[in-house]
């Protein structure tokens, strides 16, 4: 028996479903893959300041060894740790952008529609054919948008304290105890530039030398310093924006959600400025 | 004292060490430059200060390892819902196979119920390269 389908039914799902755009949540994830990203371009990490220290101690003692030989075990173990926190918050962001991509769920429903047209069960015009497969696209790409709106929703909401916790311990390791290694150093620079400024075996040109490899080396720590503290400030920024979305379950569509993304972006701005500055 | 020593308390404890190195060395420049302590002295008090940045070094590494520890819960918890989005991810990328899937099915069955024994090969052939695309 062959029934005529009329196609208008297959519209009504799509016209009850309100179109979820997720476009926010793609850009407030971008914007914090964006500011994360820096972490890379840092240059700088626990296992540096061992080879930086042990390069100074045979400099500053006349040791010339066929190769380097630094005992950087314990700073590797370091920057593994740190490497940890930043991998599962750079993979939380990943996940979200991923899932908010407008490619995930671009359903292509040519198959099933063809095959339905092809039986002798509904008879259905080309133009029918055509018809219905964009509306059951439609339909099943927006609820499938609602579905992943709701899951992000719920994974905000679920991620936010760990997120914060992280945040918090990786700015500290890196601001805390990364630069206090590079404090340390800077002392043990000062103190043997300044020793040999008051060597009496030395000339003034000799002295002028130790005077302005002192300098070179305290411009070099302050532009890591920069780099590290607008790093963090980017973190904190980040973890702030999410706390802050995901205390108040804002709705992805919502006017108060663009605008946090739109804060974080013009915030993160600044920083970028800071970061890149003393990056060159 | 505290009771527990954490990262942070580690970190500070550093900081400390580091100011009372800063300011021994300040001291030992001073003296000697006023000549009141000696050359040796001088070299002395700096091997001193020296092992007092030593500790602290180790301090703030023994606190960034002390870390990890105290992340761990977080970590965990973090990873796991890194997990779940990407099986959701997975899963929400398996519905167009589902859907292929279902139109190769109609196509498969249409065949049978026509009876067309060509057809059905070929249909069968396109649900396995479907079903090995998938396995892939």
């Amino acid at each position: 028996m062959v029934c005529k389908l009329p196609a208008v039914f297959l519209l009504v799902p799509g016209i009850f479903l309100a179109c979820t755009s997720l476009k926010p949540v793609q850009q407030l994830s971008e914007e914090a893959r964006r500011g994360l990203g820096h972490f890379h371009k840092l240059g700088y990490n626990y296992a540096e300041t061992c080879t930086m220290d042990c390069t100074f101690q045979k400099v500053r003692t006349f040791t010339v060894d066929r190769r380097l030989n630094c005992e950087c075990a314990s700073y590797q173990k370091a920057d593994s740790v740190v490497w940890g926190l930043f991998r599962a918050m750079e993979q939380y962001w990943m996940g979200l952008s991923e899932l908010a991509s407008p490619g995930l769920t671009s359903y292509d429903l040519s198959a099933p529609v063809q095959s339905l047209h092809a039986s002798e069960f509904v008879s259905l015009s080309e133009g029918e054919v055509s018809a219905i497969q964009k509306m059951a696209e439609f339909a099943v790409n927006t609820s499938t948008g609602r579905f992943r709106s709701r899951r992000i929703l719920h994974y905000m909401k679920d991620a936010d304290p760990h997120l914060r916790l992280l945040t918090e311990k990786l700015g500290f390791v890196l601001e805390q105890n990364l630069l206090g290694l590079l404090e340390i150093q800077q002392e043990e620079w000062y103190t043997h530039y300044k020793t040999q400024t008051i060597n009496s075996e030395l000339n003034a040109m000799e002295k002028e030398w130790a005077t302005e490899k002192h300098y070179q080396l305290v411009e070099d720590a302050e532009k890591i310093r920069l780099k590290v503290v607008s790093l963090v400030a980017m973190l904190d920024l980040i973890a702030e924006k999410h706390h802050s979305l995901a205390v108040t379950a804002e709705k992805i569509g919502s006017e108060n959600f663009r605008n946090i993304t739109a804060a974080l972006s013009d915030e993160l701005k600044d920083l970028y400025v800071v970061f890149e500055q003393v990056n060159e | 004292m505290k009771e527990r020593v954490d990262s942070v308390f580690l970190s500070q404890l550093a900081d400390d060490f580091l100011e009372i190195a800063k300011k021994f060395n300040d001291y030992r420049f001073e003296k000697i430059s006023q000549q009141v302590i000696s050359q040796v002295t001088f070299v002395e008090m700096g091997k001193e200060a020296n092992r007092l940045m030593d500790t602290a070094r180790e301090m703030k590494l023994l606190s960034t390892l002390i870390v990890e520890e105290e992340a761990a819960e977080a970590l965990n918890q973090l990873q796991s819902i890194n997990l779940e989005i990407k099986q959701t991810i997975a899963t929400l990328k398996n519905v167009q196979t589902a859907f292929d899937l279902i139109g190769t099915l109609g196509e498969l069955a249409m065949a049978m119920v026509e009876k067309k024994p060509s057809a059905i090969a070929e249909k069968i052939r396109a649900l396995m390269d479907l079903l090995s695309e998938k396995t892939d």
